[in-house]
């Protein structure tokens, strides 16, 4: 199948080093101590930050830091074909422990000891990318929620389809088997936190993709700091200062 | 569940004895409603309702099936209900499966009538495409996102709006299939039916706390209620489906006095939902 | 050097950590693997720059970031806490802490009253169900984090 036409633009018109549109709200549940919606073209998904609190499982507490937790779940009309899924299966396990992993990395968990952090993450739409949305949307969540962190997450996948690197996969590049990088990064740190591919690629093949995810996560960084300080603007602003 | 104190429990008790609820609102005021329709692009309608901090999420996907060898002039249709756990840390894990099958269950009693499918908001014999052959399977999806009280009405108003944002292609079965084959079937990818969502309830949740009885009760109201009656009605005014909820018992004339103030209600309630989906319909045909 | 006031967001520099100290919101840590240890923000909001007390032996002014999200009061070793009696044992009495200071909590933080800390005299003598009955509203002193389960409380303190 051709991923890449002649004249350079891929299925959905895009030019092979082209996001897709970025979209983001801060405080979309109510209840929640910080919340967000993060859409990447048809990919969206809805995060909600509840914490730092009691922890709830005494056998859970860590004496000396913050229990970080995710819950990651997919709505039953998100993907195109309807499915009835049961709660925690394998792929929705894997994805919550890897945004677990992702989050606590750059959240201050010592400041925090013997509390608890909850990240739910829900899936509206599915179009590829759900787990660099998931990541930018707890981003934000925790963000909003006031909760100290070392740096911004930010992620983001490329590919490697007809020997062209792309950024930003939706689902049809998504499932024609070629490669895909998923990457999540500290921007300004520039730490590599997140680090995932499947399918095989020449080393230096990988290099230059990784590194197109790397330049996509920077992009997206820039892009929520954007959101963080209209919001913190809009704030202030009700606030009457 | 809410914590209160004793203070606020009388606090909002008092409130509601007086008709002047925390939020200033009359015992049978609604919160501000606001419907926006189309929200799922992959689902055949949909449609988000916000009722005050409540926020839910209903999709309706249409798909074909074979009709019930029993009933070979009705299509089928399902209710399910998610609570996510982003609207509630309780609904984590499978700690929301016991809301999500209440509210999937008395959904279904509300909006689809008894088991023979009689009395339905739906008329399912249009979803029929070849008698006892083909006919539309509805999967209607609700998933709460905020969860602050009344979440039935919310759910049940937004599978309303979704049921008329759905547009079902319309479909030509080829002639000549006899016997028990199974015909061929051409969908349209342009030509689109509408259903006619006149004749579907909306159901009004009537919360008894105290004394009196209020509609749309915030989470904090509703941690004090003593029974709840939810009763569907359409546009006629006919009753389509009712539940009760909560442990205490009801005087049987408390319960006919609830319905028939559910009824007035309803009305204003079906108005300001009317003018808020055809509202919500015509901008997104702007978009 | 950044203006005062200025808006920012986690993970941004602040300054040098020879020259600033990290206060609320800002942490120390180094800059992309170099030895060079800077300060960063970790919260979305205000920066603030406080000067150091004149008598302080450390001058460096320290850098705050104000976020805007109010979170509920947690309770701390020397704080006053009120609380309500929940359960009254032989040699402790538990309770649950209502607000700390002037604020009121948003989550439940449970509290301890042992025996030796229920009065500043004949310590040995206190009747622990002569002093307290539950539902009573006591105005106490936080100890201690105390034990995994609850703060230790003091009403020892004579007023």
């Amino acid at each position: 199948m051709e991923f890449v036409n002649p004249e350079g633009l891929r299925l959905d018109g895009r030019r092979p080093l082209e996001m897709r549109q970025l979209r983001a709200q801060i405080g979309a549940v109510a209840k929640a101590d910080g919340s967000a919606v993060f859409e990447m073209g048809n990919t969206k998904v809805i995060a909600a930050v509840y914490g730092p609190r009691e922890v709830q499982n005494r056998s859970q507490q860590i004496n000396d830091q913050a229990l970080v937790r995710c819950e990651y779940s997919m709505a039953n009309f998100s993907t195109g074909d309807r499915r009835r899924k049961p709660k925690g299966d394998r792929r929705s396990t894997e994805i919550s422990l890897v945004i677990r992993q992702t989050m606590e990395a750059c959240i201050l968990t010592h400041l925090m000891p013997r509390s608890q952090i909850d990240i739910y993450v829900q899936v509206l739409q599915a179009d590829g990318g759900t787990r660099s949305a998931c990541i930018n949307a707890a981003t934000l969540a925790l963000a909003d929620a006031g909760i100290p962190m070392r740096d911004l997450v930010t992620s983001c996948s490329a590919g490697f389809l007809n020997s062209t690197p792309l950024l930003d996969l939706n689902y049809v590049e998504d499932s024609a088997g070629g490669p895909d990088v998923t990457v999540g990064i500290l921007p300004k740190l520039d730490k590599v936190t997140l680090l995932q591919m499947d399918a095989k690629l020449p080393i230096d093949t990988f290099e230059n993709v990784m590194q197109l995810a790397v330049e996509g996560c920077k992009a997206i960084a820039n892009y929520i700091r954007e959101v963080l300080l209209e919001n913190t603007k809009q704030l202030e602003y009700r606030r009457g200062l | 569940m809410v914590g209160l104190s004793l203070g606020e429990k009388h606090f909002i008790q008092g409130g509601i004895d007086q008709n002047l609820r925390s939020d200033g609102r009359k015992r049978d005021t609604y919160r501000p409603i606001s419907v926006e329709t189309g929200v799922i692009p992959q689902a055949n309608g949909s449609a988000r309702i916000r009722i005050g901090a409540t926020e839910v999420i209903a999709s309706v996907k249409a798909e074909l099936g074979r009709p019930n060898a029993l009933q070979p002039d009705k299509g089928k249709v399902s209710i399910f209900v998610d609570c996510s756990p982003v609207a509630e840390p309780m609904f984590e894990g499978r700690g929301g499966e016991e809301l999500s099958t209440e509210l999937s269950v008395a959904l279904q009693r509300c909006l689809l009538g008894g088991k023979s499918g009689a009395g339905a908001g739906i008329d399912l014999s249009s979803l029929i495409v070849a008698e006892g052959k083909i006919c539309w399977d509805l999967y209607i999806d609700g998933l709460v996102i905020s969860s602050d009280g009344n979440l039935l009405d919310a759910l049940g108003a937004a599978i309303k709006a979704a049921l008329s944002n759905t547009g079902i292609p319309r479909v030509q079965v080829a002639a000549g299939a006899s016997g028990d084959e199974q015909p061929e079937v051409d969908i349209s990818d342009e030509e689109f039916m509408q259903f006619d969502t006149s004749g579907i309830p909306v159901i009004v949740t009537l919360t008894k706390v105290g004394r009196h009885y209020i509609v749309d009760a915030t989470s904090e109201e509703e941690s004090q209620m003593s029974s709840a009656v939810s009763v569907s009605i359409n546009r006629k005014g006919h009753i389509c489906g009712l539940s009760k909820r909560g442990s205490a018992g009801l005087d049987p004339s408390v319960i006919s006095d609830m319905i028939s103030v559910a009824r007035h209600i309803s009305e204003q309630l079906i108005n300001k939902l009317d003018s808020e989906i055809s509202a919500a319909e015509a901008d997104e045909d702007e978009m | 050097m950044q203006e005062e006031g200025e808006m920012v967001t986690p993970g941004e520099v602040l300054g040098k950590a020879t020259e600033l100290k990290a206060g609320k919101g800002a942490y120390i840590g180094s800059y992309r693997d170099t030895d060079l240890q800077y300060v960063f923000s970790s919260l979305t909001g205000l920066r603030r720059t406080v000067s150091p007390s004149p008598d302080s032996p450390d001058q460096r002014p320290t850098v705050e970031v104000t976020g805007h999200k109010a979170h509920g009061a947690v309770p701390e070793p020397g704080s006053v806490v009120i609380a309500r009696i929940t359960k009254v044992m032989a040699k402790t009495a538990s309770a649950d802490i209502m607000c700390v200071g002037p604020k009121s909590v948003r989550d439940k933080f449970t509290g301890i009253i042992r025996q030796q800390d229920v009065r500043a005299t004949e310590i040995d003598k206190v009747d622990m169900h002569l002093s307290f009955r539950p539902g009573d509203i006591i105005r106490a002193l936080v100890l201690s984090l105390g034990d995994a389960r609850a703060y230790y409380l003091s009403t020892a303190k004579n007023e």
